[in-house]
């Protein structure tokens, strides 16, 4: 009886505009709302990381070693006195990690001066020498593992292509690099 | 009901005709007032007829917008990684692995049995092991083709990727 009342048809077709619309302005703000999302996340991810970088820097300058590394998400005991309060491995959406590489440099063979053979104590050449030394550098690196691929695109282009890259679902940085001695 | 109605002294109706009557007259007014409103006037337009097509044309909009923004509603585009940058990143982490393989087999004598022995294994490779110094790191491409690293005759490639960060060590 009242379904074919024009002021209730006038009601509904109010209802029905205001919605739509609405829906329109969604719509049209959502990829606003999207981008500034991921940018949010994308600074917050920079700020952690370079956050992590001058703790693990400044705890090498301290103790002359590197911290020991967790696992992903897991923040380093070690480094904790180090990063600011608060500060976790672990964030919505991402985990951090720190990672030290040992790395080894073969130096060229010493070279045995050439000294006319004398008569007297001759020793025998020592073989070890003529080995080529072997000197262990390190080499830092922090990462951030994400299944957000856009976060891990934000991340290098932040850092650039030169000291980082993205492989697998994690961006990795090698933030410092000691040659060995 | 108000103040007056309770004040107003409503007298009784006991008789049955008087009930139907009463009745009668109730039925007669609602009918007409359903009459009312369900016969428009002839020519009147009916008000809000064109509500409902703005209403679908605002949500074909929305659908529309929603499914494949226009440019100035999407923006310019996220940063995403591009194949080649993916490449890159896997010959980096191969190279970075290298380094790795390298330095264990100077520390301890022997190669790994797998990068797992390696104290950050990178996701995805694998290593084979040729004699005890010559080893190959292998990784899948985007495309799906493998990428190999050989610690006998190494792609320069690899070191390119990553020249930045390892300075002078090389594997």
């Amino acid at each position: 009886m009242t379904g074919t009342d024009p002021r209730r048809g006038m009601a509904v077709g109010d209802v029905l505009v205001v919605l739509s619309l609405l829906a329109l302005a969604f719509s049209v703000a959502y990829p606003r709302i999207e981008r500034a999302r991921l940018r949010d996340e994308v600074e917050q991810a920079v700020i952690k990381v370079q956050e992590a970088v001058d703790a693990a820097e400044r705890f090498r300058a301290d103790l002359g070693r590197w911290p020991e590394p967790m696992g992903e998400g897991m923040t380093p005991t070690d480094l904790a006195p180090y990063l600011p309060g608060g500060f976790s491995f672990a964030a919505e959406g991402y985990r951090l990690k720190l990672d030290v590489w040992e790395t080894a440099e073969t130096a060229p063979p010493m070279e045995v001066p050439e000294s006319p053979p004398s008569k007297e104590s001759a020793p025998l050449p020592d073989l070890t020498q003529a080995q080529p030394e072997v000197r262990f550098g390190s080499m830092a690196s922090v990462s951030v593992a994400s299944d957000d691929p856009l976060l891990l695109a934000g991340l290098l282009d932040h850092f650039g292509a030169g000291r980082s890259f993205v492989h697998a679902d994690r961006w990795t940085m090698v933030f410092a690099s000691v040659p060995g001695r | 009901m108000n103040e007056d109605d309770r004040d107003h002294q409503v007298p009784r109706v006991s008789k049955v005709e008087e009930r139907e009557r009463l009745l009668a007259q109730a039925m007669a007014h609602a009918e007409a007032l359903d009459a009312q409103f369900r016969v428009l006037p002839a020519g009147d337009p009916r008000h809000g007829a064109w509500k409902s097509p703005l209403a679908l044309l605002f949500f074909l909009l929305a659908v529309v917008v929603a499914v494949a923004p226009p440019s100035w509603v999407a923006g310019p585009p996220p940063p995403s990684i591009q194949e080649q940058e993916l490449e890159r990143g896997l010959r980096a982490a191969i190279y970075l692995q290298a380094l790795q393989v390298e330095a264990f087999r100077a520390r301890t004598g022997r190669l790994p049995e797998d990068l797992a022995e390696l104290p950050t294994p990178a996701p995805g490779l694998s290593l084979v092991r040729s004699n005890t110094r010559v080893f190959q790191i292998s990784g899948r491409r985007p495309g799906g083709a493998m990428l190999v690293y050989d610690s006998a005759h190494p792609e320069p490639e690899f070191a390119a990727a990553g020249a930045a960060w390892a300075g002078e060590l090389r594997p």
